[in-house]
């Protein structure tokens, strides 16, 4: 055990600084994608958390009564890319208004008490679009055409449509940035331990001429991969957290990625530098 | 134990052995003399499969190499010695590391590995330079060494490439004797070297190589 200890350590060492620029390569990489995965976490968190507002809202002018706003609400849904529309009246509202805006909201409920008056805020229809299946141009084309019908004053786009297009956005950024990185990362594990073996070359032809077995160098070949992978991933996450802990006041606070995200970089990084040392293994030993 | 038919080869088209065909019965101490160039070493490493011929078949230890794959190949070698022209030790390993090696990939037991390691050390007089490095001993230690490190494993075959190069008379006449008692306890030995005189001194069979061809 100790014998195949040394021989895995020695055969790291063979790399030399090799393996310290290799460390580093990995490591840019590994803050690269920090970046990129963090960037999407924090656009999932926003996009969950207005998960259930609705993507537009249309506002009903003040003359469209229950009544009308309804057989709107029934029209629309006609509509197959709208999953569903909610009516809000402007007595719901009123009653809302004191729940969001708690002392302003007061308020105006208050204000309204003594003058009877108009309702200050406008009954509206909630409506709801699958935003999976639609892009942003289809989703400012549905506004337009529930603008054009006369009981409808304004439609807004709530936003939520938007994040998810970020998020959508983001996805794809980091499904790219991920691809390139195993590349990256591959080329980078693999020439470092092509550079193990080469060095290692005469030693290795003498321990072939002496009876060794393929299996003797696959753990000095796949530790060595999995050393640079994890420790460039290790280190590429330091100084990721270190970057963003002295620019936190720029950065309006250092943001963390889950504890699972960050073990599923390192085993990524490992895996592949695991991958990469069989694959040499089997070319070289 | 060694079987040559018809064995040719050659480097880049220049032909160094052509149809050479010559046998080697178990037990035997058998010289293969013929001067630089003559393809002595490419014979020894045709023997032990590190070159491939272009021709002819060659049968070593009762095992047709034509028919060795990499999975039989290291199984092949461990029952082999092989003495190297340039010993091929591994320069920042001691003494005693390079003579474990061959132990240390058959897979024996780190025990036996000391046992042995201490012993072959002993009888080769190399006790007291087990900690030094290869290129820190005298060249006749060197050749003892290399030849602790060919039989440590019990090899049934000892392939010797030019072990007596650049020794005088003496050393030379010592270091047959060393394999003649190998030789006694049943190692078939085969050596190449280009002096004829000390394979005719040691009275042992010659096989002679020149021109390509056994002659």
């Amino acid at each position: 055990m100790r014998y195949r200890f040394n021989n895995a350590t020695s055969h790291i060492a063979c790399a030399g600084t090799s393996s310290l620029i290799g460390i580093i390569g990995v490591g840019f990489i590994t803050v690269l994608l920090t970046t990129l995965l963090l960037n999407h976490s924090i656009i999932s968190q926003q996009s969950e958390f207005k998960n259930h507002s609705p993507t537009l809202v249309a506002f009903l002018k003040d003359t469209v009564d229950e009544s009308n706003g309804r057989t709107l609400v029934s029209q629309l849904e006609k509509n197959g890319q709208i999953l569903a529309v909610d009516y809000t009246s402007k007595a719901d509202k009123l009653a809302r208004g004191e729940t969001e805006f708690q002392d302003l909201g007061v308020l105006i409920k208050e204000a309204f008490a003594e003058t009877q008056g108009v309702i200050p805020f406008p009954a509206s229809l909630n409506v709801y679009v699958d935003e999976e299946l639609i892009t942003r141009k289809a989703l400012e084309h549905i506004a337009l055409e529930i603008k054009t019908h006369d009981e409808i004053e304004d439609v807004m786009l709530t936003g939520q449509g938007q994040l998810k297009d970020r998020l959508r956005d983001s996805e794809r950024t980091m499904l790219a940035g991920l691809a390139v990185a195993v590349v990256v990362v591959w080329f980078i594990i693999g020439t470092i331990i092509k550079r193990a073996a080469v060095a290692r070359s005469e030693e290795i032809h003498l321990m072939k001429l002496l009876g060794m077995f393929r299996n003797h160098l696959l753990l000095p070949f796949a530790v060595h991969g999995l050393f640079l992978g994890g420790v460039g991933a290790l280190c590429g996450l330091s100084c990721f957290y270190g970057m963003a802990y002295v620019f936190q006041s720029q950065l309006d606070g250092v943001h963390y990625l889950a504890i699972y995200q960050i073990i599923l970089v390192v085993l990524a990084e490992m895996l592949i530098g695991l991958l990469v040392g069989l694959a040499t293994h089997r070319k070289f030993a | 134990m060694i079987q040559v038919h018809q064995v040719s080869f050659s480097y880049n088209e220049i032909s160094v052995l052509e149809q050479t065909s010559f046998r080697v019965e178990r037990g035997e101490f058998v010289f293969l003399v013929g001067p630089s160039g003559s393809g002595k070493t490419t014979l020894s490493r045709l023997l032990y499969a590190d070159l491939t011929p272009i021709a002819g078949d060659l049968s070593v230890i009762g095992q047709k190499l034509a028919k060795l794959d990499k999975m039989s190949l290291p199984y092949f070698r461990q029952k082999i010695g092989l003495v190297f022209q340039d010993f091929k030790f591994l320069p920042n390993k001691t003494v005693k590391e390079n003579l474990a090696l061959p132990q240390k990939l058959a897979g024996t037991a780190p025990k036996f590995i000391k046992e042995n390691v201490n012993k072959f050390l002993h009888q080769m007089g190399l006790s007291h330079h087990q900690h030094a490095l290869p290129t820190e001993i005298s060249n006749n230690e060197r050749r003892r060494l290399a030849i602790a490190r060919a039989v440590i494993n019990n090899p049934v075959l000892l392939l010797a490439d030019a072990p007596t190069e650049g020794l005088d008379l003496r050393l030379s006449l010592e270091l047959m004797a060393l394999l003649d008692a190998l030789n006694f306890q049943g190692m078939t030995v085969f050596v190449t070297t280009t002096d004829r005189k000390l394979a005719e001194k040691c009275n042992k069979r010659i096989i002679e190589l020149r021109d390509g061809g056994i002659h």
